[in-house]
């Protein structure tokens, strides 16, 4: 089994607006491994884009995070600080954003956009620092927390000591004893981190000031070497000196001449023709699709290990799309990248995903390997939306699903799809269907799949398909083996 | 015999940004011509940044074209200038060029003549000069007697037949003033075409909600409250409200979910065949614009390249780029998409340095563009 790289238990959101709350993701868990290509689909207004940002930790204002937590390398994202999950998304959690245009500042220069982040991330000496005190903070931190949460217990044991009868007053100095128990670790802790710092930024100090002297010397042999040569030779002495200040810059942080030719780089890097001079123009000057990937480009320069895609190629050409794709394809493969992927279109599924998270409702209603998914799709949902998407033979109407989306200030009270699903049974209306294990990586929240359900089978559409693909499968094999 | 709803005539749109070393010209649109049927769906496919918003975004009046002509409903609602003035330059160029030419030549002969036959020698060189001239006037004052009728055509603001166009965005939110309600987003069209009564418009924009699948309780909400899916459709509810008998529909769909996906494919298609509308239709998926419209045009930057019946064009791409478009549709199906093979084009096996290219019509309607060399090729390749 791979390692878990991020793990979201029973994780529910919900919005605060005029009519009441939105319940948008409904006790949603899910692990993602370490490399793989998750992707999530499923009915427009499901949840995809509040779970991812939830990742990142951007909800908008209104949200609030009910329960469950997501774990990412032994910390929960649910309950980390601001400040902490700031740098966590400068350096290790990239997203494409769903809309280009919102996520690109309309009247800051394209270069300008693509170039900040890196600078402001870029700080090498002061990261350094962080980084070597990093389990004291972290230690000092979790410490406080605790004290924070023996206090709140505290508090509802004594409401709930007046409410059944029991002993304040022994609660109280039992809670009192550990919480001085705790606080006199925080002392600890908080000394040992502030020496931590201390002595890392002395470390660092020092690594700095070696360096400098390394450089200084080797700029006052250059210089004497040029004292002694002619005027034209002058000219190339000059530049070397510069080279040699810009490579000590480059150690400290990132210079906005580095940062300009990485973000040349990664313009070719998705494909945008002319970068020198379109750096210089405003996101009003691209095309939709280019616009697209100048936010592809930002994500790319922040060198993240788990990237967030939402809706990435949905503005973009098929050939574009494919360059894109098999751009994150090789990025995965250099960077360990781990991804989640998030689209509407079905071929781009089937291309990038190992396993597939089928949304609807707020809830994951199924989820397994791309093969199962579509060879085998069990959850009515994932039937219907299979059947509305043409295919290169498409002629027919096409299937799309009756009725609308429930209301999400009143979530049904069974499978929220039964209002719109022809297969729905009684029970459907009155309980929601657990998880049905269909493999050891295929689930299912159906009632269909209950041992006392009875068996139907997906809709003709579907079937007709899969046979198809089996065969183009078994055809291409065919012709491949020909040639 | 169909009926021509639009008309496209050598329609350019030059976007200039920068001045000096950093001055960028993009030949966003350079030379495209076609024509859409009425009733017909008109696919406009091609790569990220060729030009297929501009296009749309021009022929609706957004921009003023750089040079060609837009026809609408039999009028020309737009025409660009640039081009007759760099015409008539050209013209006076040409004419001058010729006059120094007659100059020379007749420097040349009266060096070598007698007194006696210089007058009548400068009197042939003066009659052929003033006729090259008088045919220059003539030319120039032709060309410039369509400028002011050209500018005057592109100034009109016919609201009568601009309504009866309308167009569905591709950016959703950029298009939807974020302080409107969804309701006065799309009662807006129905004011200016002059409808007050509240209660028809109340009546026009719940059923408008209806048919894109939100609800009219989301009437009274606010674009930044609905997913992106969901602010998508509120376009679509714009556009359709005021009965278009055109429509531009820029990627109206790659934002929403499959299922909704297909319904505002069947609701287009309903439209089309209860109404008649006719669609400009702006894509990138292909199987949706295979299962969706009746031609396809393939552009690469700024050009028409390819223009076919939708089914001759997926049975037989000619333009390499065609072909490599074709090769990269994704399908459903992880199995076939392992071993999918993708073509790359390369724009630069067409070598146009002579022999130029021109939209050719290989075959009846279907058009190709090709030099003379590639035509022979392609005919090849079709038998
Ligand atoms: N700031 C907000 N205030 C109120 N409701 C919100 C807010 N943001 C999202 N929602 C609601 O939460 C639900 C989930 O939205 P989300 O954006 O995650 O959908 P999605 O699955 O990404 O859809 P799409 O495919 O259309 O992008 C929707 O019902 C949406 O209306
Ligand atoms: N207002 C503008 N000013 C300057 N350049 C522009 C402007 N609008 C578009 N362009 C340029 O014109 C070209 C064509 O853009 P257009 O938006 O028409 O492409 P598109 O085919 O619709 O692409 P996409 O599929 O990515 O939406 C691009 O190079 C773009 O940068
Ligand atoms: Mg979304
Ligand atoms: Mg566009």
């Amino acid at each position: 089994m791979p390692d878990i790289k991020l793990s979201v238990k029973d994780l529910s959101i919900s919005f605060k607006t005029p009519q009441g709350q939105v319940q948008a993701v409904r006790d949603i868990s899910f692990d993602l491994y370490q490399k793989e290509t998750l992707a999530i689909v499923g009915e427009s207004g499901s949840g995809k884009s509040v779970t991812s940002r939830s990742i990142m930790g951007i909800l908008a204002g209104n949200a609030t995070i009910e329960s469950g937590s997501i774990i990412y390398e032994d910390e929960d994202l649910t309950k980390i600080r601001e400040e902490d999950f700031h740098k966590l998304r400068g350096n290790k959690l990239g997203m494409i954003f769903q809309d280009p245009l919102s996520s690109l500042n309309p009247i800051m220069k394209i270069g300008k956009q693509i170039t900040e982040g890196m600078i402001i991330n870029g700080k090498h000496l002061k990261n350094k620092v962080k980084a070597k005190s990093h389990p004291e903070r972290r230690k000092y931190l979790n410490l406080r927390d605790a004290l924070a949460k023996e206090q709140a217990a505290l508090k509802e044991a004594l409401a709930n000591a007046k409410e059944e009868g029991g002993d304040p007053a022994a609660l109280k100095a039992a809670s009192k004893a550990k919480q001085a128990e705790l606080k006199a670790q925080i002392k600890q802790a908080k000394a040992a981190y502030v020496a931590a710092k201390k002595a890392a930024q002395a470390e660092v100090d020092q690594e700095w000031a070696d360096k400098k002297k390394e450089y200084a010397g080797k700029i006052q042999a250059v210089k004497e070497k040029m004292n002694a040569a002619s005027a034209d030779q002058k000219r190339g002495y000059r530049q070397e000196i510069a080279q040699l200040k810009e490579e000590l810059a480059r150690y400290k942080q990132v210079t906005k001449k580095e940062a300009r030719e990485r973000a040349l780089e990664v313009m070719r890097e998705v494909g945008i023709p002319e970068p020198e001079k379109r750096l210089k123009q405003y996101p009003f000057q691209f095309s939709g699709g280019m616009r697209q990937r100048i936010v592809i480009a930002i994500a790319l320069t922040a060198d993240p290990d788990l990237l967030i895609c939402d809706e990435p190629t949905t503005a973009l050409d098929v050939t574009i799309q494919a360059q894109i794709l098999e751009l994150i394809n090789r990025l995965k493969e250099e960077r360990n990248l781990t991804v989640i992927f998030i689209t509407h279109d079905l071929g781009v599924v089937a291309n990038m995903a190992d396993r597939v998270a089928v949304m609807y409702a707020g809830k994951i209603v199924e989820i397994g390997t791309s093969e199962e998914i579509f060879y085998d799709p069990k959850h009515p949902y994932t039937w219907a939306l299979l059947s509305s998407m043409p295919d290169l033979s498409s002629r027919d109407r096409l299937f799309s699903i009756p009725g609308t989306p429930p209301n999400m200030l009143y979530p049904p009270k069974g499978d929220a799809f039964a209002d719109r699903n022809e297969y729905a049974m009684a029970i459907d209306f009155e309980e929601q269907p657990p998880y049905f294990k269909v493999s050891d990586t295929h689930y299912a929240a159906t009632w269909l799949l209950h041992k006392d359900a009875p068996k139907v089978k997906p809709p003709q559409v579907i079937q007709d398909r899969i046979k198809a693909m089996k065969n183009r499968t078994k055809d291409s094999t065919q012709s491949e083996a020909r040639n | 015999m169909a009926e021509t709803i639009l008309s496209v005539r050598n329609l350019k749109q030059h976007f200039t940004t920068g001045i000096g070393r950093n001055k960028l010209v993009v030949k966003a649109v350079d030379d495209v011509s076609f024509d859409i049927q009425k009733g017909e769906v008109f696919g406009l496919v091609g790569e990220s940044g060729c030009g297929k918003t501009t296009t749309g975004r021009t022929i609706i009046k957004l921009y003023e074209p750089t040079d060609g002509e837009v026809y609408f409903l039999g009028e020309r609602i737009s025409a660009g200038t640039i081009g007759l003035k760099n015409q008539i330059k050209e013209e006076k160029r040409k004419a001058a060029q010729t006059i120094r030419e007659l100059k020379a030549e007749m420097a040349a002969e009266l060096e070598g003549a007698d007194a006696s036959q210089k007058a009548s020698i400068e009197q042939t060189y003066q009659e052929k000069i003033k006729a090259v001239e008088l045919e220059r006037d003539a030319v120039v004052k032709n060309l410039k007697r369509d400028i002011p009728k050209r500018k005057e055509d592109t100034a009109k603001d016919d609201r009568g037949v601009l309504n009866k166009m309308q167009m569905i965005f591709q950016d959703p939110i950029a298009s939807l003033n974020p302080r409107m309600t969804v309701k006065e987003i799309i009662a807006e069209g129905l004011r200016i075409s002059g409808e007050s009564k509240e209660k028809v418009i109340q009546e026009k924009v719940n059923d408008v909600l209806e048919t894109v699948g939100l609800l009219p309780e989301h009437a009274s909400r606010y674009p930044h409250e609905f997913s992106g899916g969901q602010r998508q459709r509120i376009g679509i509810a714009r556009a359709l409200v005021v009965n278009p008998e055109f429509i531009i529909a820029d990627e109206p769909i790659s934002a929403l979910d499959v299922s909704i996906q297909a319904q505002v494919i069947n609701l287009l298609n309903d439209l089309r065949k209860d109404f008649g509308i006719t669609i400009l239709f702006i894509a990138h998926d292909l199987s949706v614009v295979k299962y969706f419209a009746d031609r396809i045009g393939v552009m690469y930057y700024g050009k028409l390249v390819e223009l076919a019946d939708k089914d001759e064009l997926f049975k037989n791409p000619l333009h390499p780029y065609t072909k490599s478009l074709l090769s990269a549709v994704p399908l459903p199906d992880p199995e076939y998409e392992r071993g999918r093979q993708r073509i790359k084009y390369d724009p630069t096996v067409h070598d146009y340095s002579s022999d130029l290219p021109e939209l050719h019509e290989i075959k009846k309607g279907h058009l190709i563009y090709a030099n003379q060399a590639e035509i022979a090729a392609y005919k090849q390749e079709l038998k």
